[in-house]
């Protein structure tokens, strides 16, 4: 079963003497049950107005959007309380207590007045708790942010930039936490700019580009589809052996102390019987590999669309 | 970020049957506590009854018993202070209290519905209860709760320290049934208007979404509309629509007459038929204003994307 699957959804914002701006065009999107999905796209190509439009805090002017199998926004306020969210920075109110905020957050909900000490205590707020939140740097406010979003102790967590504001120790912590919560059978659906981290905690990404989905799937898979077919490889005679390479009729070219790159290939194989067949010996080879910063960054133009 | 307790306990699947937001009451205790934990809130509480106190003081300071008991007058005038008669004061000093009270009920509406949109809280709040028009009511029922229990307190405060200087610098004399009857009914009316004004500070600040602009609309209103109004339309007697007239018509047991449309007779004298606002007919229109104001701060609210 699917968590969320969305499908056709249009989205324009309708602005005061100014031109219609479409931000979902026809967007599709299908999160599968338990792990973390990563949700990129470029400023402007839409991730949060659709997450908005999930938590019915914005209304899709069309197409079909379903959580837990439940239409939403209808069915929304019967599911919410296994939906957990964390959109943009997150706003309290500044004068009351970190621990104040999230106590009144926990209460309509009814949730044990435990929890809420359980949850500063994983996001490491224990003893700020009793701060006011205008005191906060920001990236304790996103730390609390996030302990919002996991007080229901949710089935879904829905999560956009949650990295903001931390530095690089609280960033790791927030990996390590979605990477369990994805293992335990939490589903994380994670928009992020940071594509490294993305690669690094998400078993399944979805790329969106001026509202639309461009690609879907497994990480692997997603960059495997986008792998450029070519080797690598290391050799005592790196001209000679590209010289042999080209007259059989592979695109090759010498790197010098990088190596040999061979594009266009296949199967590396071909590319050791030839060498071999020629007297020379590899000494390593290796298959080009792709990151998603460069899968993202082709399959979204410049990266930048707003 | 250490572990999860809550969830690394359990290893969850997608529910079968997925939790709802939580129950009404919940949201509206919730919602009370908030109101009662915001700053400004105490803040505005404490300068009333403080107020209360100081006025109370004066009261008693400026009074005081006639010798042996004698019924105030001419010959009362050795202390220079007349007696504090409860039977005359009591009631007006409950209309006063709640009068104030309606003042600081539309500042702290605003106030409520304003700090929710300033501090960007409301769309949190939406993510645990998305039926909107339901959270809309019950944080309004929250702060109506909050005012009307200040309300209560404040009252009480001015009646027990009123009481006590009738004791102690006045008398009981003429306080019967018909008196208390008064104060009962100037309290409720008090109380009716104490809770249209939260409603309209309330509404009014869903509809603009920022508390110093829900002020400043009453403010623009009292002070300009309704008096331009007043002046400009005399013709077409606005004080039947206008909130302050009515606001005094609602108030007054009675009603209010006001001076009507001038007519120019045939010899040349000019007069005016007075025309009388029942206490009824305050109150209609003072509903009218809470449904002009509210219907479109619901509209808005429940169709409005949320940022």
């Amino acid at each position: 079963m699917n968590v969320i699957e969305v499908h056709d959804v249009h989205k324009t914002y309708r602005r005061w003497r100014k031109p219609p701006k479409t931000a979902l065009d026809g967007l599709d999107l299908v999160v599968g049950t338990g792990g973390v999905h990563g949700f990129l796209g470029p400023n402007g190509s839409g991730k949060t107005t659709m997450l908005r439009c999930l938590l019915a805090l914005g209304r899709a002017d069309s197409g079909s959007l379903r959580i837990f199998g439940q239409p939403v926004p209808h069915e929304l306020p019967h599911i919410v309380g296994d939906i957990g969210s964390l959109l943009e920075s997150p706003a309290f109110f500044p004068n009351f207590s970190g621990r104040l905020n999230l106590t009144l957050l926990s209460r309509t909900q009814k949730l044990p007045a435990t929890r809420v000490d359980e949850l500063l205590d994983v996001v490491g707020l224990t003893d700020a708790g009793g701060d006011r939140v205008k005191s906060y740097s920001l990236g304790m406010r996103q730390r609390l942010g996030i302990a919002a979003a996991m007080l229901k102790q949710p089935q879904l967590l829905i999560l956009d930039e949650p990295s903001n504001g931390l530095d690089p120790a609280g960033m790791k912590e927030v990996r390590d936490l979605l990477r369990r919560l994805g293992d335990t059978g939490t589903t994380v659906l994670l928009s992020s700019h940071l594509l490294s981290e993305v690669q690094q905690i998400c078993d399944e990404v979805s790329i969106i580009s001026r509202g639309k989905l461009v690609t879907s799937g497994r990480v692997s898979d997603v960059l495997a589809a986008h792998s450029t077919r070519a080797f690598r490889l290391g050799v005592s005679d790196g001209p000679g052996a590209a010289a042999v390479l080209t007259q059989a009729g592979f695109a090759a070219a010498d790197q010098g102390a990088s190596g040999v790159l061979v594009s266009n290939v296949d199967d590396g194989t071909a590319i050791t019987k030839t060498l071999a067949e020629s007297g020379r010996y590899l000494a390593w080879l290796m298959p080009e590999q792709v990151d998603l910063e460069q899968v993202f960054l082709e399959l979204t133009g410049d990266g930048a669309d707003s | 970020m250490t572990s999860d307790p809550g969830t690394t306990a359990t290893t969850p699947s997608a529910p079968a049957v997925p939790r709802p937001a939580g129950p009404l009451f919940a949201l509206f205790v919730s919602e009370v506590s908030r109101v009662w934990h915001r700053l400004l809130f105490r803040i505005l509480a404490l300068l009333f009854l403080g107020g209360i106190v100081v006025v109370s003081v004066i009261a008693f300071l400026n009074h005081a018993k006639t010798p042996g008991g004698a019924p105030w007058g001419p010959g009362s005038f050795t202390t220079g202070k007349p007696p504090y008669v409860a039977s005359d004061l009591l009631a007006p000093v409950s209309l006063s209290v709640l009068v104030g009270l309606s003042l600081l009920g539309f500042v702290m509406g605003a106030s409520a519905g304003g700090a929710d949109w300033s501090s960007r809280s409301m769309a949190l709040q939406l993510l645990w209860e998305p039926r909107r028009l339901r959270l809309l009511l019950m944080k309004w029922l929250a702060v109506v709760v909050d005012v009307v229990l200040l309300g209560v307190v404040s009252l009480a405060l001015a009646l027990a320290l009123g009481m006590a200087t009738a004791s102690l610098r006045g008398t009981w004399q003429g306080m019967d049934s018909s008196a208390w009857h008064d104060v009962l009914n100037w309290s409720q009316r008090g109380f009716v208007l104490t809770i249209i004004a939260v409603t309209l500070g309330y509404a009014i600040s869903v509809l603009v979404r920022n508390t110093g602009a829900s002020l400043g609309v009453a403010f623009v209103y009292f002070a300009i509309i309704e008096s331009i109004t007043q002046v400009v339309l005399n013709k077409y007697e606005p004080f039947r629509v206008l909130l302050g007239p009515n606001i005094g018509a609602w108030l007054n047991p009675g009603g209010l007459t006001f001076p009507g449309r001038e007519q120019t007779a045939a010899n040349g004298s000019i007069s005016s038929n007075p025309v009388h606002l029942s206490s009824t007919h305050g109150l209609t229109v003072l509903l009218v204003y809470v449904l002009l104001v509210g219907l479109p701060a619901i509209w808005s609210f429940t169709r409005r994307d949320v940022a």
